[in-house]
């Protein structure tokens, strides 16, 4: 049952280049380095996660790259091309679903056709990303009349609406029950076997790091700098027990300056 | 299809089947309320009056009409198949209460005087104003609407325009800030003097004046609204490749909303007054101008029915605005209380 | 520099009105320059007519406020705390908000003359409704935990009330006093207007009888810095009062 959306999309992700960024931000006259020479190349169709101490710069190195922000030093490029503003074709997922309260589940996922008018042309990709997501049914509902877990989906089904080839992903299951978030985390590496975009993952959760993507990538403490690129070679779909992931998730704890022994 | 499909099955929303309606009890208030009317009525009728007024027999009917209604309504729905419609349930407390509201006021007044006589005006008095000197109050009515509702228009629409503007652009709020943070402070009626000279026509300086009434407090809290904005809401909409223009009409003005709303409630309260002060000071027509003129003949009567329309403009007014508001703004219900 | 840059555009407003007049572009009949506004001001306040409307119109608008705005605390704290009383009293009250109490006024001078009562009257009558439903609102915002924990620990009820119901319901307070205060001044300016014998209204519908229009503005001046001055008074003791309150810590 793989529908249209993903059909189309068998096209692959972006590349990501990384050169050489570093970043400052202005706090009442003080500058805050962020980051500190960041060098990266993402790879098209790979899942990347960035670990790393909370307010280190994860967030602002995804919103670069996203175009929302633009380093003080330093490029980023996509599939090649400066990157200096946003762009439909990458996407991001923020933490909070940020749902439009005033529009309808489906009006929500519709926002991006909207905004570029396309609205008319395809608007069969709409009811599709929503059947993608499962909420179908819910398409007339509003965002206060769904649980964090759905919005969360709703917030998916609008990103993927884009075809995006690269989607930057912001702690996207964070604020979600444990079992939820298994669930969706299932679901999202599924759909991105399937479709191929590039992906981009910041996470606080070592695991969620290890069972989805082909690389983790650890911060160091503010300002960031890259610590360590860890490959994980282990084919999809894993399993939570596997005791490779166990050995990687005590070496990246460690990285993080937690000890592992427990 | 594996256990990671992306097909969920939510739970299906299930049309519940209508709770079988129990059979309404009687409507017992209903009764009661027939009883008071009728008795009002005998009140009205039956006593006489102190002073000859001419629409004591008048009054005594519409009261028996209402009641004789009423108990049909109560009694009716049991011998024929008929439902009292909920709304008018809902009042029945409400009517019993005018009733003997009604019956004190006419026994203090027409009946035995005990109330001042002529400070307060009889309930006879009032009617009799309704059936004789309608043409004048409802002429009153439709001016005072006209020139409100011009009013109104371009203040609401001028304060919306503005407030957007210094809320979105920087620059225009920098440069406005200071402007109305200066004529801010400035009651309305307080350019009545000026306006009137300033302006070619008493009309136009009048609509002006309700204008700026309205116009302050809907630029106030648009301007807050589309500043308050999440700014998270822009990032989302940007990096789905929207324009500035979308930016402000899909994102912004949307969000404000409940903010530009409590703006045009303040406003249209605001407008009021200055709507009668400007029909009593310049103006020659109009409710405020109805009411100064009672004045001039010391009509208590023809003041009371005056002041009773303009409740019943205003209430409707308002209530208007919170129907378009309800309308609107219905994605806000669940979200907060009303 | 940033903070005085913004206030060009009023005094290039201001400049161009003195110009606009200078050359007879604007008639002196329908907006007296503004130098000719200054020299009015310092006619009225040299005859000493002005000082004494000043302190005749503050005290009237005070004394009103007082009254409505003391009555409007009163039964709004009484409404809150009792269902009985609020069902007794409130919807009669939403119901007579709807007129606006200007519309009062020929009825107001028929039933009190034109003295001081008619007045404070319509003053307080203005002044009661935001007070009111603010004290009310505040009053039934106050958190309900708070309350029983009030109780848990044994305050008596008239504890309760001075150390968790008032200070709870202080920052909505506020509110109705700041908006009652603009209130106040947009009622005493028609009252004075249409009748009294002194006062700041008084002297604009005076000067107004008698076209001169440069009087007429620096009325309209002086109500607009009385305004102001209330204003920032309350403020200041809002913060004050509610320094408690992170809402109000800063700005
Ligand atoms: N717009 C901004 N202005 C000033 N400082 C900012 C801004 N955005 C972020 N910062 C600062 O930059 C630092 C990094 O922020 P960022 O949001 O990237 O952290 P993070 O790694 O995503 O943290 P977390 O894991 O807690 O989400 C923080 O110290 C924050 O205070
Ligand atoms: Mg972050």
């Amino acid at each position: 049952m793989v529908s249209n959306i993903v059909a189309q999309q068998t096209a692959v992700g972006a590349s990501v280049d990384v050169n050489d960024v570093s970043h400052r931000f202005d706090l009442d006259g003080k500058t805050l380095p962020v980051l500190n020479r960041v060098s990266l190349r993402i790879e098209p169709g790979e899942l990347v996660s960035l670990l790393g101490p909370s307010g280190c710069g994860k967030s602002t190195l995804l919103r670069m790259v996203a175009g929302l922000e633009t380093p003080t030093v330093g490029t980023i490029q996509a599939d090649g091309a400066r990157i200096t503003g946003p762009d439909p074709s990458r996407v991001v997922m923020f933490q909070d679903p940020t749902l439009y309260p005033w529009r309808t589940v489906k009006a929500n996922v519709s926002l991006g056709l909207e905004a570029r008018g396309l609205l008319r042309r395809q608007g069969h990709r709409v009811d599709e990303a929503l059947r993608l997501v499962g909420l179908s049914q819910f398409a007339t509902a509003y965002p206060h009349q769904l649980s964090g877990g759905m919005a969360q989906r709703v917030s998916l089904a609008r990103a993927l609406v884009n075809d995006p080839k690269l989607l930057l992903l912001d702690e996207p299951l964070g604020k979600l029950d444990s079992m939820t978030r298994i669930t969706m985390q299932q679901e999202l590496v599924s759909l991105w076997q399937r479709t191929g975009f590039t992906a981009l993952l910041v996470t606080h959760d070592v695991e969620e790091a290890l069972f989805m993507s082909n690389r983790v990538i650890v911060l160091s403490d503010r300002p960031a700098a890259i610590k360590a690129d860890i490959p994980i070679d282990l084919p999809f779909p894993r399993h939570r027990g596997d005791p490779r992931l166990a050995d990687l998730r005590r070496r990246i704890l460690g990285l993080l300056g937690l000890d592992a022994d427990w | 299809m594996s256990s990671a499909s992306l097909t969920h099955a939510e739970g299906s929303l299930v049309d519940f089947p209508p709770v079988p309606e129990s059979r309404t009890r009687f409507w017992f208030v209903g009764l009661a309320a027939a009883a008071a009317w009728f008795a009002a009525a005998m009140v009205i009728g039956g006593l006489p009056d102190i002073d000859d007024f001419e629409r004591t027999d008048l009054l005594a009917r519409i009261a028996a009409g209402l009641a004789g209604l009423l108990l049909v309504f109560s009694v009716g729905e049991r011998v024929v198949r008929f439902t009292i419609p909920a709304r008018l349930r809902r009042t029945g407390p409400w009517l019993l209460l005018l009733a003997v509201a009604l019956t004190a006021w006419e026994l203090v007044t027409a009946k035995f005087a005990i109330l001042p006589r002529p400070f307060f005006a009889s309930p006879q008095a009032l009617l009799e104003v309704f059936t004789d000197d309608y043409p004048r109050l409802g002429d009153s009515v439709w001016n005072s609407v006209r020139l409100l509702a011009g009013g109104y228009v371009i203040g609401a629409a001028a304060g919306f325009a503005l407030g957007v503007a210094i809320g979105w652009s920087r620059a225009i709020g920098y440069w406005a800030h200071p402007v109305l943070r200066l004529i801010g402070p400035l009651p309305a009626t307080a350019w009545l003097p000026i306006a009137f000279f300033a302006f070619p026509s008493s009309h136009s300086a009048s609509t002006f004046l309700i204008a700026l009434a309205t116009g302050f407090p809907v630029t106030v809290l648009t301007w807050s609204g589309v500043a308050g904005v999440n700014k998270a809401f822009y990032d989302v909409a940007r990096t789905m490749g929207a324009s500035q223009r979308f930016l402000v009409l899909k994102v912004a003005i949307p969000a404000a909303m409940p903010s530009v709303f409590v703006g045009l409630f303040m406003g249209l309260g605001a407008s009021f007054s200055v709507l009668v002060v400007a029909e009593m000071m310049g103006v020659k027509s109009g409710l405020g101008w109805y009411l100064q003129w009672a004045q001039g003949w010391a009509a208590y009567a023809n003041m009371y029915a005056a002041l009773l329309v303009m409740a019943l403009m205003c209430t409707g007014l308002i209530t208007l605005l919170f129907r378009l508001r309800d309308r609107l703004l219905a994605w806000q219900k669940g979200l907060v209380q009303w | 520099m940033k903070r005085v840059l913004p206030w060009i555009v009023p005094a290039g407003i201001l400049l161009v009105w003195q110009a606009l007049s200078q050359f007879g572009l604007l008639s002196g009949q329908v907006m007296p320059a503004p130098t000719a506004v200054a020299e009015a001001f310092w006619r009225v306040t040299r005859s000493g007519e002005l000082w004494r409307d000043i302190e005749i119109s503050t005290w009237r608008a005070f004394a009103g406020f007082a009254i409505g705005g003391g009555i409007g605390f009163a039964l709004g704290m009484l409404n809150g705390l009792s269902r009985l009383s609020e069902k007794l009293t409130d919807s009669t009250l939403q119901m007579v908000r709807n007129i606006p109490h200007l519309a009062l006024i020929p009825l107001v001078i028929l039933w009190f003359g034109i003295g001081e009562e008619a007045k404070l009257f319509l003053v307080a009558l203005g002044v009661f409704f935001p007070i009111y439903v603010n004290t009310l609102h505040g009053v039934r915002s106050v958190d309900r935990q708070l309350l029983e924990m009030g109780r848990a620990y044994g305050m008596s009820e008239r504890a309760i009330f001075w150390r968790v119901v008032f200070p709870g319901a202080l920052p909505s307070i506020f509110v109705g006093v700041r908006y009652g205060l603009g209130i106040m001044w947009l009622t005493l300016i028609v009252a004075e207007t249409i009748s009294a014998s002194s006062g700041i209204g008084f002297m604009a519908m005076n000067a107004r009888e008698f076209m001169m229009v440069d009087v007429v503005v620096v009325s309209i001046l002086i109500y607009a810095a009385l305004g102001k001055i209330a204003d920032s008074v309350a403020r200041l003791l809002e913060r004050t009062c509610l320094a408690w309150n992170p809402v109000y810590a800063e700005v």
